[in-house]
């Protein structure tokens, strides 16, 4: 809230609307916000398939990050932050495109096998990359970006329940494409 | 803890979100069962592996932060421009003029307080992001420019730059056609900065108005006097912005 006087003693309580400039936190924004571009992008590239659109969409996340930086409170996790605005402008993109994001049908479990081989970082990446995309994108928040399944819940905007069944199931499938990977390597296909 | 318990939360053990009694039941359970622990052993190398893997190679995000940087960057009405439909931002343009040359809008409408705020843009990117631009800074440059641009008001800086307030830099600014000064006055607790315009009011009165914004730091004063208007922008605490309005004010 801003508050009014002129020199009659005039005064009035207004609030301030994010057209206002932010406050100097620049290079606050910089140090805390800025070093998450590159996990933001690899989700937006999850998002949204294309390198283009991609980064169209990173960038929108960032200048609204910081537009709206001064309503991040001490404390809030800025990197989950990011994410939450990242997923809500995809979201917000998505209907003024007239499509629902996408939502593949859960495949079956797979079965739990024995520890996999070692695979390379190659091989690890596209055995990802023939996962369904709830898959990727629970592996991808959980394993590589480290948020926490609560934190992913609120994200996804999904029972905490599902998030860890369906990291479950997505763990489980990713090995057993490892698997299937190396079994035909060691087969000779 | 059962062996049914363990892969129902193993998800939260795998992420560290497992707390107190939970977490020792599961470790216990660990200790004890070679199968459990096994899964976990390979759900944990699996995800060391997935981790390392699309970590590899990074994604290049330098030229999405050369855009953003170039965007923060950018002056305040630009980045209004930007902010809002084109439509809007037109709008929202001559807004902002209105607030500056009638400063009784002032008293009107919360989109015109809001915009008075966004107007102190300017000074937010010129002095905290650093754009030098078009400066006129030396006694020379700065004496010219008051020649050619308030030829009637020579005394307006000299009444100014008093009691620890001097003249830092000058320039000419243009918004949609019209033209209005910056000035940026350094005094000892910091910068701030006044916009100055002609106005087509001829009145001698002056009136000023005090915005300060807790929110942002920065207090805004307006004036209006003798064929000119203005406003003055400070970081909140550190200047009196309203007694240097008043202060411009009386001397035009």
């Amino acid at each position: 809230m801003g508050r009014w006087s002129n020199e009659a003693g005039w005064t009035q309580v207004f609030p301030v609307s994010d057209l206002a400039m932010p406050r100097d936190r620049t290079f606050e924004f910089e140090s805390i916000a800025l070093p998450h571009a590159a996990s933001l992008l690899r989700y937006a590239l999850h998002l949204q398939g294309e390198r283009a659109q991609a980064e169209d969409l990173l960038q929108e996340t960032l200048l609204s990050a910081w537009r709206n930086f001064h309503q991040l409170e001490p404390g809030t996790n800025c990197k989950a932050w990011l994410f939450r605005i990242l997923k809500n402008l995809h979201y917000k993109q998505m209907q003024r495109r007239g499509r629902r994001p996408e939502v593949s049908v859960e495949e079956q479990e797979p079965s739990l096998a024995s520890r996999e081989n070692i695979s390379t970082g190659q091989e690890v990446r596209e055995a990802f990359a023939r996962l369904t995309s709830e898959h990727q994108e629970v592996l991808q928040l959980a394993v590589v970006e480290g948020f926490g399944i609560r934190e992913i819940a609120e994200l996804l905007e999904l029972p905490l329940g599902t998030v860890m069944s369906r990291l479950g199931r997505a763990r489980a499938s990713l090995r057993a494409v490892l698997q299937l990977r190396t079994s035909g390597r060691e087969g000779g296909i | 803890m059962n062996c049914n318990t363990v892969q129902s939360i193993l998800p939260l053990y795998l992420s560290g979100e497992l707390k107190g009694e939970e977490l020792q039941a599961m470790q216990l359970h660990l200790q004890e069962c070679d199968r459990c622990a096994s899964v976990v052993f390979a759900d944990t190398e699996l995800d060391e592996q997935l981790r390392a893997a699309m970590l590899e190679k990074a994604p290049n995000v330098s030229a999405v932060l050369r855009r953003v940087h170039e965007r923060m960057a950018a002056p305040w009405w630009q980045r209004i421009h930007r902010l809002l439909p084109v439509r809007v931002a037109g709008v929202a343009a001559a807004v902002v003029l209105a607030v500056i040359i009638g400063l009784p809008v002032l008293y009107v409408h919360q989109a015109e307080r809001n915009l008075a705020l966004a107007a102190a843009g300017d000074h937010y990117s010129d002095l905290v992001m650093l754009r030098h631009t078009d400066w006129e800074s030396t006694p020379a440059e700065i004496d010219r420019f008051m020649e050619q641009q308030f030829p009637q008001k020579k005394s307006l800086l000299q009444s100014m730059t008093t009691d620890g307030i001097s003249l830092e830099k000058v320039r000419l600014c243009k918004l949609r056609g019209t033209s209005y000064a910056h000035f940026v006055f350094k005094t000892a607790s910091g910068e701030t900065s006044v916009f100055l315009l002609p106005s087509a009011q001829g009145s001698t009165a002056y009136r000023a108005a005090h915005l300060s914004d807790g929110g942002y730091g920065l207090e805004v004063s307006g004036f209006s006097s003798s064929g000119l208007t203005g406003i003055v922008v400070g970081k909140q605490g550190s200047v009196s912005t309203v007694e240097m309005a008043n202060r411009f004010a009386q001397t035009l």
